[in-house]
């Protein structure tokens, strides 16, 4: 089958009326709750999962891409209205979005946005749908010990591209692969670092985790300050942008397009980088750099048809390798394992209608996020209006249910209390805790193909570095590592971080 | 000039992970160790803990420098809304399944407004009154997850 014709049987799968509606739905709740400071993709997932629990796995994975890429969306409102980013990669929108909202200019910088958005869209739910064939079958020559390195490889970079020190970022993947040790070990039914709790022997529950170092060290360290949380000054009038703004914007998304289709690809890597990347490149590209920082539209179109781009072409690797590239991406992947489909190089030919439905209905969700942006956008803004003090014991509450809904285990909660704990510190310490959620969901299997390389080399470490897919994941991970530590990127994103 | 804390929160992030990869490996080391071909169940985890208390220790040394200390943010604790949130959480584990639903949101609810609770009473009950409202119509008829809304 050609490609077209697996387009065409995606779009048959992701129309339907029942589908179709998972996805308005998804890319809706996304929005919707993913629009709240605070509530980033992995918070705004946790919390909707109970709802697709009960549907069969191509609309639960529908409609959970759904919410992560509305989520990821309306982070970029939340950062042009109230200048504070709902996560990590939209505060570079904050830089020249917020401006033009105090210039009175919201309404242009958030329809910039979205359209900026959609194009980034289309072209990646493209690139997707040409790439993860061939990357599939490229997956399938995978073997352990290359498998192994490829993990390595996509926890490392995760770590590199974390503003924080890389020495404390690689700790946290570490510590998350540690932590994915728990529970009972496949090859020999020992149980371990059970702490004499029956609930650990099927391991550590992700969402418990997730919610806990996210979503409640998040509402812990705000609470105390509840004042603090700035007040919406900027109001929206117009909507539409200028001639001048679209035939400024126009180069900037392709390039953002085409800088976050690259990285989005790469396990590990994120639309952070690409965002960031975005920005200064179309800082360096403008002849009046002093415009930046001041409302310059290029700032905002580039670094969302970036960030876009890469949250999209991210589910090449968890749907092609079954490597999630990131924490949101890899409580997708939890949840589909819930489902009992397990993402890997088998995924596209064995769930040929879960794939191509998912992408195509990627299309269609992007084109509702079009939809709802644009004329809606009003309703998202007077969201914002709702007092932190009145938002946060709802997400208190739902971010409860949500780890409650996943194996009725009360233990869970307990559990997720104490990552919460952890959290709090880890904030405190300055250590970013997503790599900690990659390393918990990818280290089952790092610790089988690993285990898996070793008994097949006979105990011998070098076969790491003598085959050669598994030595150029490695090398992938030093160049990588190098690139990123010493960039100019890396500087920028540091200063802009704390300025 | 002698050497100096030049980074108070690394140090402290290098010897907390110092710290966990000990116990990982003395934890871990109570586990069959096996050999690398044949690894038992404590390899894994001990060669990783490994990693951790090296990363630690690396963190902690690079702390220390001939330079003045960078300037950072003071430290905030959060110790009364650590608390309180966490208590709310735990209870919630510990009504939902026997007190029902509708007793672990309200639990929640009363010891995450834990500052309006005297000052602000009925806006604190009205939120939990609203929550509970919709997460039981949501939750329990709207998604038939298997949960009580009250004591059995």
């Amino acid at each position: 089958m050609s490609v077209f014709d697996n387009i065409a049987l995606g779009f048959s799968v992701a129309i339907t009326p029942e589908n179709f509606l998972y996805c308005l739905a998804g890319a809706f709740l996304g929005t919707l709750v993913g629009v709240f400071p605070g509530l980033g993709p992995v918070t705004t997932i946790a919390m909707l999962l109970p709802f697709t629990f009960k549907l069969p796995a191509v609309a639960s994975l529908i409609m959970l891409s759904g919410i992560y890429y509305g989520a990821h969306h309306s982070g970029s409102t939340t950062a042009v209205m109230l200048n504070m980013p709902g996560e990590p990669t939209s505060v570079v929108i904050c830089i020249d979005g917020h401006p033009m909202a105090r210039q009175g200019r919201a309404g242009p910088a958030l329809a910039t946005a979205a359209i900026s958005s959609f194009f980034a869209g289309c072209v990646a739910v493209v690139i997707i749908a040409f790439f993860s064939p061939p990357l599939a079958s490229i997956g399938l020559a995978f073997g352990s010990a290359d498998y192994a390195s490829l993990i390595v490889m996509a926890l490392v970079t995760a770590s590199a591209l974390s503003s924080e020190s890389f020495v404390t970022t690689t700790a946290m993947a570490a510590l998350g692969v540690l932590l994915g040790t728990v529970g009972t070990d496949v090859n020999s039914g020992a149980i371990r670092f059970d702490f004499g709790q029956p609930a650990l022997a099927d391991g550590v529950n992700f969402v418990a985790a997730a919610v806990g170092l996210f979503a409640f060290a998040d509402v812990i360290t705000h609470v105390g300050a509840l004042d603090q949380r700035v007040p919406m000054t900027a109001r929206i009038t117009g909507l539409m942008p200028t001639k001048a703004d679209l035939k400024a914007s126009s180069p900037a998304i392709l390039r953002g397009t085409a800088i976050g289709s690259a990285f989005g690809i790469l396990p590990g890597t994120g639309p952070l980088i690409s965002s960031f990347a975005s920005y200064v490149m179309e800082r360096g590209l403008a002849k009046d750099k002093s415009r930046f920082g001041n409302g310059a539209i290029e700032g905002v179109a580039g670094p969302e048809a970036a960030n876009n781009a890469a949250a999209l072409t991210h589910f090449i690797p968890m749907l092609t390798l079954g490597i999630p590239a990131g924490a949101a991406n890899a409580l997708l992947m939890g949840a589909l394992i819930i489902q009992g489909i397990a993402p890997g190089p088998l995924l596209i030919e064995q769930h040929a209608d879960l794939f191509w439905g998912v992408v195509a209905s990627m299309w269609i969700g992007n084109l509702m996020l079009l939809v709802l942006n644009l004329p809606l956008v009003g309703i998202w803004v007077r969201l914002l209006a709702i007092p932190y003090r009145v938002l946060y014991p709802a997400v208190l509450v739902f971010c409860c249910i949500g780890v409650y809904s996943v194996s009725n285990a009360t233990f869970d909660l307990y559990l997720a209390a104490g990552f919460a704990f952890l959290g709090v510190i880890f904030k405190i310490l300055n250590c970013s805790p997503a790599p900690l959620i990659l390393g918990l969901v990818l280290g089952p299997m790092l610790e089988e193909n690993t285990r898996r390389a070793m008994l097949l080399s006979r105990g011998d470490f070098t076969i790491f570095l003598t085959l050669p897919i598994s030595l150029a994941m490695l090398i992938l991970a030093v160049v990588l590592v190098v690139v990123f530590s010493r960039s100019a990127i890396r500087d920028r994103q540091a200063r802009l971080a704390n300025p | 000039m002698h050497l100096s804390v030049r980074d108070g929160r690394r140090l402290a992030s290098g010897l907390l992970f110092l710290a966990i990869g000990a116990l990982g490996m003395i934890y871990g080391s109570r586990y069959r160790m096996g050999s690398a071909t044949h690894m038992g169940p404590g390899y894994f985890p001990v060669a990783v803990s490994a990693v951790i208390a090296a990363l630690g220790l690396i963190a902690a040394a690079t702390s220390f420098g001939r330079t003045a200390p960078r300037a950072t943010a003071p430290v905030q604790w959060h110790f009364i809304p650590l608390v309180f949130l966490l208590a709310g959480v735990v209870a919630f584990g510990a009504l939902v399944e026997h007190a029902g639903l509708a007793f672990a949101i309200a639990a929640v609810v009363v010891l995450g407004c834990y500052q309006r609770l005297l000052t602000r009473p009925v806006e604190v009950l009205a939120i939990g009154a609203v929550l509970t409202v919709i997460s039981v119509a949501l939750f329990i008829h709207g998604l038939g997850m298997p949960w009580h809304a009250f004591p059995q």
